[in-house]
């Protein structure tokens, strides 16, 4: 820690050159940016050259800020002089020199990582021990954006450029197992409420709500979970960023290649009418409004990451796919409690596919075929495939815990290998019944259904 | 059951002997009274033989939850194991119902069930 205002000189002296920025695009002009977002450098070789009178050449390299072209030429780092983009400053504490610059981008020096750098700045960290959860996201507007209304955020980039060891560095920075009815709900004092004449918590000519100075927080401090925005404040629609799709893509990547979980990481999906409710709250034009309803809805888990790419990407229609995903959760850590989130949500998966694609076919089969007995038998084959599907993740993860256990204890047995052996003798009867069904039909030749 | 499990029924309920936790997985329970003075106590009830036992485990909601969720943890194998029976039971009723109504449309072919795979049916011989 003590080397991480390292740069924290130059970083002041970059932060010179560039304006605060004044306001947000609509309709959050009524949000007061905070004192620590500033917009992109609009002159950057002047800019680079005062720099360059103040601080050697290396020294602006090693902190980020200024890149050496192929040809030799210096140049300011991209990433400052963005119009789009914006610049917020890290501090380890309130009035220190910068340790980090966050750009939308990059986190400048390069070397720091967006998500880690963001979890030590003192703003984010005091706002994470009050609310216990920190939103990530992929714009940098949108980071600006929860920062001024007082709200624990990370600028959740630069994923892929992380090691297995920065990968797992940021798995132990959240909390293990968020649960999705988590009470834990610390409701902030909002003086604005009280009332109607005093500032609210960001008023334009104030700082948002300063975190008390505090050093590095004790050991004990529970982590905090982290939360994929999983719609977007910025553009107040329902729909997240693909950005932050293609992370959670990424993430649950490495859960199933590399057993991370990131049982610490969950996403935010507020609900229907949550969005409307905001637009409606934000043409008050008041942030006390805006800041308690997502401080109750947007500030907790709701979801697993597996949310974000079955609602995106291409949807899970393979059985043995959402089969394996199910396994894979029963035999991660959270395999010991059924009720944990990652389980729930793989099996709700799994349902699902059993359903739309083994039982509801069988179930068509059956009411259109014109013999009643043959529909009959289709709707008793369909209740059998249901009966089956939903006992075989069950079993056929007490099978590998009983192949993986050299020791079988007494309070295991009644659903160990005699339990397996009745599965397999009734799946293959299912099979034979199966059969006889398709030999019948055959024999019967085609038929039309009704 | 997790090690964690056993250690927490352990220090909390002083639970250490095999029978009992066997006894607990099978229809242990934790409870929550009331005393006369409002406070909330919690126990750890469970039959051993026939006969009650009983674990003061105090007041903090804290170890009650805990020790809820141990018990939970413990049950869990023999919860299962009766669902899973529950679901074998229903999957044979279903299975013999549609082979009840498979039968009929097969002698109709010349087959039959045998078990449950099929064989034609064995013609008398003609004189």
């Amino acid at each position: 820690m003590s080397k991480l205002p390292r740069y924290g000189t130059i970083f002041q002296a970059v932060l010179q050159y560039a304006a605060p920025m004044t306001a947000f695009a609509a309709p959050w002009g009524f949000v007061p940016p905070s004192v620590d977002c500033y917009t992109h450098i609009a002159d950057p070789a002047a800019a680079l050259r005062q720099l360059l009178t103040q601080y050697d050449a290396a020294s602006l390299e090693r902190a980020g800020v200024m890149t050496r072209e192929p040809d030799g030429q210096c140049r300011l780092a991209p990433a400052l002089c963005d119009p789009s983009g914006l610049i917020v400053p890290l501090r380890v504490r309130i009035g220190s020199d910068p340790f980090a610059l966050l750009t939308q981008v990059d986190c400048l020096p390069t070397r720091q990582n967006p998500i880690r750098a963001g979890a030590l700045d003192c703003f984010t960290r005091s706002l994470a021990r009050e609310h216990r959860h920190i939103v990530a996201t992929t714009s940098i507007r949108e980071y600006a954006l929860y920062r001024s209304l007082g709200l624990p955020v990370i600028l959740c980039i630069g994923l892929r450029s992380l090691s297995e060891s920065g990968l797992r560095a940021i798995d132990s920075m959240f909390q293990k197992d968020w649960s999705p009815e988590e009470p834990e709900y610390i409701p902030m004092a909002t003086p604005a409420r009280k009332s109607p004449t005093t500032a609210p918590p960001t008023s334009p000519l104030t700082s948002p709500p300063s975190p008390a100075p505090a050093p590095a927080p004790p050991p004990s401090d529970p982590r905090p979970i982290l939360l994929l925005a999983g719609w977007s404040l910025l553009d107040l629609d329902a729909n997240p960023d693909p950005a932050i799709r293609e992370a959670a893509a990424y993430l649950l990547q490495v859960k199933r290649h590399l057993k991370i979980q990131f049982a610490g990481i969950a996403v935010a999906e507020p609900g229907e009418g949550f969005v409307d409710n905001l637009k409606f709250r934000a043409n008050f034009g008041s942030v006390g409004p805006v800041r308690e309803t997502l401080i109750k809805h947007a500030l907790r888990p709701q979801r697993c990451m597996e949310y974000l790419c079955g609602a995106t990407g291409p949807k899970i229609n393979d059985h043995p796919a959402v089969l394996a995903n199910l396994l894979d959760a029963y035999a991660s850590g959270s395999g010991n409690d059924p009720y944990s989130p990652t389980v729930q949500e793989a099996l709700k998966q799994y349902e699902e596919v059993t359903r739309t694609t083994l039982i509801e076919p069988l179930l068509r089969k059956g009411l259109s075929d014109d013999d009643p007995a043959i529909g009959a038998a289709y709707a008793h084959v369909a209740t059998i495939t249901t009966l089956l599907h939903n006992m075989a993740p069950t079993v056929i993860d007490q099978q590998r815990r009983r192949l993986n256990s050299a020791r079988l204890r007494d309070d295991e047995a009644p659903i160990s290998e005699p339990c397996y052996r009745q599965f397999k003798g009734l799946t293959g009867q299912a099979t034979e019944i199966l059969a006889v069904l398709a030999r019948l039909e055959l024999k019967r030749g085609p038929r039309r259904g009704r | 059951v997790a090690a964690n499990v056993l250690e927490i029924l352990a220090a909390t309920a002083g639970v250490v002997d095999r029978d009992d936790l066997t006894a607990i997985s099978a229809r242990g329970f934790v409870s929550a009274e009331k005393r006369p003075s409002g406070l909330l106590t919690y126990k750890l009830r469970w039959r051993r033989n026939g006969r009650q036992c009983v674990r003061y485990l105090g007041s903090d909601p804290t170890i009650g939850a805990r020790v809820k969720a141990a018990v939970a943890a413990l049950r869990q194998p023999m919860q299962t194991a009766r669902e899973l029976n529950t679901d074998f039971a229903a999957t044979r009723r279903a299975l013999r119902e549609v082979k009840a109504i498979l039968s009929p449309l097969l002698a109709a072919n010349g087959l039959a069930f045998h078990s449950y795979t099929v064989r034609r049916k064995a013609t008398p011989p003609v004189d």
